[in-house]
């Protein structure tokens, strides 16, 4: 475990680093999912993919963990520790030479010092909240008592931050919504949730990637492609962006490709 | 162009190439031989470089035609080949011409056969692999399973060299009717402290295979382990991770696995280990014996010397 200030001085939360497998480790950070943990997150992320690229298969941000998968030709598991604790602390320890087939001091020098660019890009998505897209908005009016329009209105006003992306290509969960519209995942998940559909369950939200059976309560569509292998990049998100949504009319919606069931 | 034609599909044919890395930031899974060892020796017995684009054949039932001369090659389950209706030996290449009619059978052990021809199929690449991953539509044609009247295109080879592969190494696929008990190592890690009340009960088990066994994961079933109620957030999963859903049966999460999850994992299990368990199938028995983390890695070393140490005899 290791705590340390980051440079504005904030107390930085502890890390843990658990074994996932032959060749993975996963660190988990000691805080709630929130902007700033996904954004040190993101941090460590690239400090890693920066420093020691040529050890790193892949990895895998999450809520508050960053799972790494490394090549331990390259890097022992010790030494990957070491250097995770390091990056964390931005401390200029001296490391235990015996452990490193690849050695600490190998690394750039600006390792220590290293500040990587912010990680918080923002992106702003079209939203048609519209009947025809929104069949579960009058079951969060009926859990919250507030009105299609308040939903509308807090849904499109509150900033997220990407926690994770998973269960399928370009799927990004956004945290966190108004707890006032947080409302549970339907109890029988639908067999058909359309491409573009903008849900909510609990204090997340989504937009569907692709057509796909889905639980969460659908509340409107986005027109944009959240996934596509033909565009550079694939898909919009990184994990740790700020997504807005802007509520936009129907004909704004076909205008910009969007489908009306 | 040159290639092979599809007169049958089989039960799930589908293009495998060393699988996909470096996408699971946009929620890519890594697909891949779900078999690794029968994969690479089926590419190295036409030459190819270990990673090559070959057909997985799940089950069997596959029937080609070749438009082509070429060589081919099938390692993995035991599924009866016939070359123009001509039984012919698994584990050596063979060459193959124009409107010859390549089968295979339904499998008798094992579950997943691999066909290479020399140099490849050539499918484009998808997110830098063209390995088929039918639930994200990414990879091999179309992203889905081989489908009747697919064309697979491949290089004309036109040679005579004959590769065989070692008798020795061609693993004893378990069949069904033969149950057997597969010790599958695994290291322990992720939330396995907060399990360790499961682990005597998980260790001590014979977990049978379900029939929800896919390329996605292999679901157990023994008897319950009961969980501790943490929510946890989900998370990176590890190919071989041994997930514990709310049901107490735990899920060994294979080639196909979603990238993140978050029910808990008691630890992962040696790759290798998970090769063999894709041979597999329900009612077969898995025990789960726990290794080290050092033990595991040095394993893997050992296992990359030795498959360089042992290249496919040439028998001419």
């Amino acid at each position: 475990m290791t705590t340390s200030r980051n440079p504005n001085n904030t107390v930085k939360p502890k890390i843990t680093i658990k074994t996932a497998g032959e060749d993975s480790v996963i660190v988990y950070i000691d805080a709630t999912p929130s902007r700033e943990t996904s954004n040190l997150i993101a941090q460590l992320n690239q400090q890693l993919q920066l420093q020691i690229a040529p050890c790193i298969v892949d990895t895998i941000p999450s809520y508050i963990s960053l799972w790494v998968q490394y090549r331990f030709e390259l890097l022992s598991h010790q030494a990957l520790i070491q250097l995770i604790n390091r990056l964390w602390s931005n401390h200029a320890e001296a490391t235990e030479k015996s452990h490193l087939f690849y050695s600490a001091d190998d690394l750039p020098a600006d390792t220590q010092t290293a500040k990587p660019k912010k990680c918080s890009k923002e992106i702003i998505l079209p939203v048609y909240y519209g009947k025809e897209c929104s069949p579960d908005i009058d079951r969060i009016t009926d859990l919250s008592g507030l009105s299609r329009e308040q939903i509308i209105e807090l849904h499109s006003q509150t900033s997220y931050t990407v926690y994770a992306i998973g269960f399928a290509p370009g799927f990004a969960y956004l945290g966190e919504i108004d707890p006032r519209m947080a409302t549970p995942r339907l109890a029988t998940p639908r067999s058909h949730v359309p491409k573009g559909a903008v849900a909510v369950a609990d204090q997340q939200t989504a937009i569907y990637p692709a057509d796909s059976p889905g639980g969460w309560n659908i509340i409107g569509n986005c027109p944009l492609e959240m996934f596509n292998p033909d565009n550079v990049p694939a898909s919009p998100f990184t994990t740790g962006n700020t997504v807005k949504f802007r509520a936009i009319d129907r004909d704004e919606f076909i205008a910009l490709g969007g489908k009306i069931p | 162009m040159s290639g092979f034609a599809v007169l049958k599909p089989g039960v799930l044919t589908t293009i495998q190439d060393g699988g996909r890395t470096g996408q699971f930031h946009l929620g890519l899974t890594n697909g891949g031989p779900m078999d690794r060892y029968s994969f690479e020796w089926a590419n190295q017995l036409v030459g190819n470089r270990a990673d090559q684009s070959v057909l997985e054949i799940t089950l069997g039932g596959l029937q080609l035609r070749a438009l082509t001369t070429t060589r081919i090659a099938v390692t993995g389950a035991e599924m009866d080949l016939r070359i123009n209706g001509i039984s012919k030996e698994r584990w050596r290449s063979h060459s193959v011409y124009p409107n010859d009619t390549i089968e295979l059978a339904h499998a008798k052990k094992g579950c997943r056969a691999y066909l290479v021809v020399a140099g490849g199929f050539i499918v484009p690449n998808s997110f830098g692999s063209t390995s088929t991953v039918i639930r994200e539509g990414i990879g091999g044609i179309n992203g889905g399973a081989l489908k009747r009247g697919d064309f697979l295109p491949c290089l004309d080879h036109d040679t005579e060299q004959h590769l065989k592969a070692p008798t020795e190494i061609i693993p004893v696929f378990y069949s069904p009717k033969d149950p057997v008990v597969l010790t599958r190592r695994i290291i322990l890690g992720y939330q396995s402290e907060s399990l360790q009340a499961l682990q005597d009960s998980f260790f001590k088990q014979e977990y049978t295979i379900s029939q929800a066994a896919d390329r996605m994961g292999y679901r157990l079933q023994g008897s319950k382990l009961s969980l501790p109620t943490k929510a946890l957030y989900s998370e990176g999963i590890s190919y071989g991770a041994v997930q514990i859903p709310p049901d107490g049966q735990p899920i060994i999460l294979l080639n196909d696995r979603q990238t993140i999850g978050g029910y808990p994992k008691m630890g992962t299990v040696l790759s290798s280990d998970c090769y063999r368990l894709a041979q597999a199938q329900h009612p077969h028995k898995v025990h789960f014996k726990q290794i080290s983390l050092e033990e595991a890695q040095r394993i893997k070393k050992e296992e990359r010397l030795t498959e360089k140490n042992c290249p496919p005899i040439n028998i001419k």
